[in-house]
């Protein structure tokens, strides 16, 4: 029967309680840990005034894509890039193969929206509406107790962007993409990678954001420079009728390591918003990178993300992906493991709630000697929400001891919900093991009547059972991010009271 | 000549996996209505056979069917199996006609009906030459506690196309599907199946166990259907490809459509070598 190459397979693959440990921050204090945090919907679901913005008309037009790249005094080329894109995007059809997008009308989303400020580099100079939102979501505390940088992105542009000093003079680029672009040293760099890895071919989505990406980050890890402390890019998307299309380039050169760290959040308008992003991973030889997100968009939002990495010889790529928010959102990071022994590890969560339609998943190409990847993929579905694990893995005719398993359980909390799997995989190499399982449950019932007759109400004891459901993701999270991912699951749990078991 | 779309899933994805369905040229008469398997069997059909089971004596039917190198045929069965039936259908097809026998296309489309508390197992077993062209298409319709057991054992042809469609409507029906295939030379084995579990309490369980070897390539599709009302239903797979050439290609879609809170599904893969 098949086997594989297992000795390979525990080398490149150490078990979890074995790994270093992210950083735990100072403000972590035992009470905090123990407590159990009130739940503040207020946090996410607040409006500020777009007083002193500048938007630009809605709808998507060569004279709209000419007027971003006029704004930005970019360099030719990069014009030249949007035109184009904005040419796919017209020719290529909408997938006819996920969530309806019926809602979603580019004549009626505004693609560009400047904040009133530039990018600051210290809080102090931001502007107090927009310094409060950031200060509301926790971003400059969190700077303050343990990231080496942060990057925040209002609406269309940056509005503060820091690294600390100790990360700057290891050699860690961290700009903002324009910034970076402006660059003499870094924009040969830029434009040898820029939508390379995510074409303009791809889908149209992509296409989409060719024409109209602004804002977003850039990020260099010198060869054998490990940073210890994760830099967090937030991305907030506060105008109405809106899209958001930052993009996010890192390169980690050979033997470098990274841990970086999303998140995202709008207030809810009755109108749809549009994110359309663009994250390209470049990781060396030997090198390591951890891609963390907690994605908490409005349920307006139609989340059409698109995340890529490519992987050389040796290195690795993780992905810890939480997905709480969007109302449509379609979401599958991507590794293409190109170097003999490159690995990936995919770790995620998908909670659909009501009125929501998340498909999301991942893709990985295997495509040299002994490359390897795990997928661990939870999904929940309550309260009328659609859940949808897709997967693609595809191990090419280089790829021979190619070893991978995916794993997708879904949770279905009451009847009025759906929770479909759909993975593929295609194999064209002999010298492989491939192992897939998929489950689709409820909680059970005997696990609740142990919970409850411990004195949990029917609520805490399905906030406690999903929680435990989630824990393999949670635990993969710096503390502060695993408890915002609690909150929001708490959040989601509300109403779960009377429920029928 | 007819282009067709074969073993379109329930549910698609990516194009760019090739595993929406494959479109392929058949020879014979064009499909009947949509261009798909269904209406190019319907359209070729000139024999068709009905098998009614009975109550009380278990009846074991045998059925060899000739394919002739060269010809389009398309061979129909329909098996009742009134309430409280019980039987055995066993149909093997065969026929020489080796590689390059331009033409040669043999059609099967079985359909079983079984009635409250029905038992029948259905035996398909398919040696042709590599110079066929196979279209296998098989219909189960089940009503309260019936239950079917369908073998599939696909061995030759060059082209193999499979289809099966379950619908468990009856509360308390049961489907268990055992497919084997080995793929040879640069065969060609394309299936799909879609069971739908409408009734409360059924079950479901494919097993599927492949080999390929040499250049053969394989697509295999399953969707277990658990549909909103189906309380206490069951559905599971499972998967086993051994891959014995350096340049077989192997594509698997196993898809798990769950509508309803209080049921099971499950599936499982696992794909490699010696």
């Amino acid at each position: 029967m098949p086997t594989g190459s297992s000795s390979s397979a525990a080398r490149r693959f150490l078990p979890k309680r074995l790994r270093p440990k992210a950083p735990v921050s100072k403000v972590a204090a035992a009470e905090e840990r123990a407590s159990v945090i009130d739940v503040d919907r207020s946090r996410y679901d607040f409006i500020k005034s777009e007083e002193g913005s500048e938007r630009l008309a809605a709808g998507l037009t060569p004279d709209i894509v000419r007027e971003i790249s006029a704004r930005k005094e970019e360099p030719v080329w990069m014009l030249e890039h949007r035109l184009r894109s904005l040419e796919i995007y017209n020719s290529l059809p909408v997938p006819d193969w996920g969530p309806p997008l019926d809602g979603l009308h580019m004549d009626n989303i505004v693609t560009y929206v400047k904040p009133p400020t530039d990018i600051k580099s210290d809080w102090e100079s931001v502007p107090d509406d927009i310094k409060d939102t950031f200060e509301r979501l926790g971003i400059p505390q969190a700077e303050r107790a343990y990231l080496a940088g942060v990057g925040a992105q209002y609406d269309s542009e940056l509005v503060y962007h820091n690294v600390q000093n100790t990360a700057a003079k290891a050699g860690i680029v961290y700009e903002g993409f324009e910034e970076a672009l402006k660059n003499p040293e870094y924009e040969p760099i830029i434009r040898e990678h820029f939508m390379k890895l995510i074409t303009p071919e791809d889908h149209k989505f992509a296409a989409l954001h060719g024409a109209v990406w602004s804002g977003g980050s850039f990020v260099y890890v010198p060869a054998g420079v490990t940073l210890d402390f994760p830099l967090q890019s937030y991305f907030r998307l506060n105008a109405k009728g809106a899209g958001q299309f930052e993009h996010t380039l890192i390169i980690v050169e050979d033997g470098g390591s990274l841990h970086f760290i999303e998140g995202c959040s709008a207030p809810k308008y009755n109108v749809a918003n549009l994110h359309a992003g663009a994250v390209e991973l470049f990781i060396g030889k030997g090198a390591h990178l951890r891609y963390s997100t907690i994605e908490n968009w409005s349920k307006n939002m139609y989340n059409l993300n698109t995340k890529r990495a490519l992987v050389g010889e040796d290195g690795d790529v993780e992905w810890v992906s939480g997905s709480f928010g969007s109302g449509v959102g379609y979401l599958y990071p991507m590794s293409i493991l190109n170097g003999a022994r490159a690995c990936c590890e995919f770790t995620g969560i998908t909670f659909a709630g009501a009125t929501q339609n998340l498909d999301t998943g991942c893709k990985v190409v295997l495509n040299a000697p002994d490359t390897s990847a795990r997928v661990d993929a939870k999904g929940i579905s309550k309260d009328g929400g659609i859940q949808t694990f897709r997967s693609s893995v595809v191990v090419t005719e280089k790829a021979e001891g190619a070893d991978v398993f995916v794993s997708c359980s879904n949770l279905m909390l009451d009847d009025r919900s759906r929770s479909d799997t759909i993975p593929a995989m295609d194999v064209r190499a002999k010298r492989v093991n491939i192992g897939h399982e998929a489950s689709i449950g409820r909680i059970g019932d005997d696990m609740l009547f142990y919970l409850m007759s411990r004195g949990l109400s029917e609520q805490e004891a399905r906030t406690t059972i999903v929680n435990g459901f989630a824990n393999p993701v949670s635990k993969e999270l710096p503390l502060e991010y695993a408890v915002e991912m609690n909150n929001l699951i708490k959040l989601e749990m509300e109403g779960m009271e009377g429920a029928i078991g | 000549m007819a282009e067709v779309l074969m073993n379109r899933p329930p549910a698609i994805t990516w194009h760019r996996l090739r595993a929406n369905g494959t479109l392929v040229e058949l020879p014979g008469a064009a499909p009947l209505g949509d261009a798909d398997m269904a209406g190019w069997l319907a359209a070729n059909t000139a024999d068709r056979r009905q098998v009614e089971l009975t109550c009380g004596e278990e009846a074991a039917v045998q059925m060899d069917i000739d394919a002739v190198a060269g010809e389009v045929a398309v061979h129909a069965v329909d098996v009742i199996a009134p309430a409280g039936a019980r039987g055995r259908v066993t149909v093997h097809v065969d026929g020489d006609g080796a590689a390059g026998a331009d033409g040669s296309t043999l059609g099967l489309a079985i359909r079983v009906k079984a009635e409250a508390g029905a038992r029948v197992e259905l035996e398909l077993l398919q040696t042709l030459g590599m110079g066929f062209t196979y279209v296998e298409s098989v219909d189960l319709d089940l009503a309260a506690d019936a239950r079917v057991a369908l073998s599939q054992t696909e061995l030759g042809a060059s082209r193999t196309f499979a289809g099966v469609a379950a619908e468990l409507a009856g509360d308390g029906s049961e489907t268990q599907i055992d497919v084997r295939y080995l793929g040879r030379g640069r065969a060609q084995l394309d299936f799909n199946y879609a069971l739908r579990q409408t009734g409360r309490e059924t079950r479901t369980n494919l097993v599927a166990n492949g080999i390929l070897a040499d250049e053969a390539r394989k697509t295999l599709r399953d969707t277990i259907d658990l549909v909103h009302g189906c309380f206490g239903s069951v559905g599971e797979e499972t998967e086993t490809v051994l891959l014995l050439g350096e340049r077989t290609s192997n594509i698997s879609l196993p898809v798990i459509l769950c509508d309803e809170e209080d049921v099971q599904g499950s599936h499982g893969a696992t794909i490699g070598h010696v």
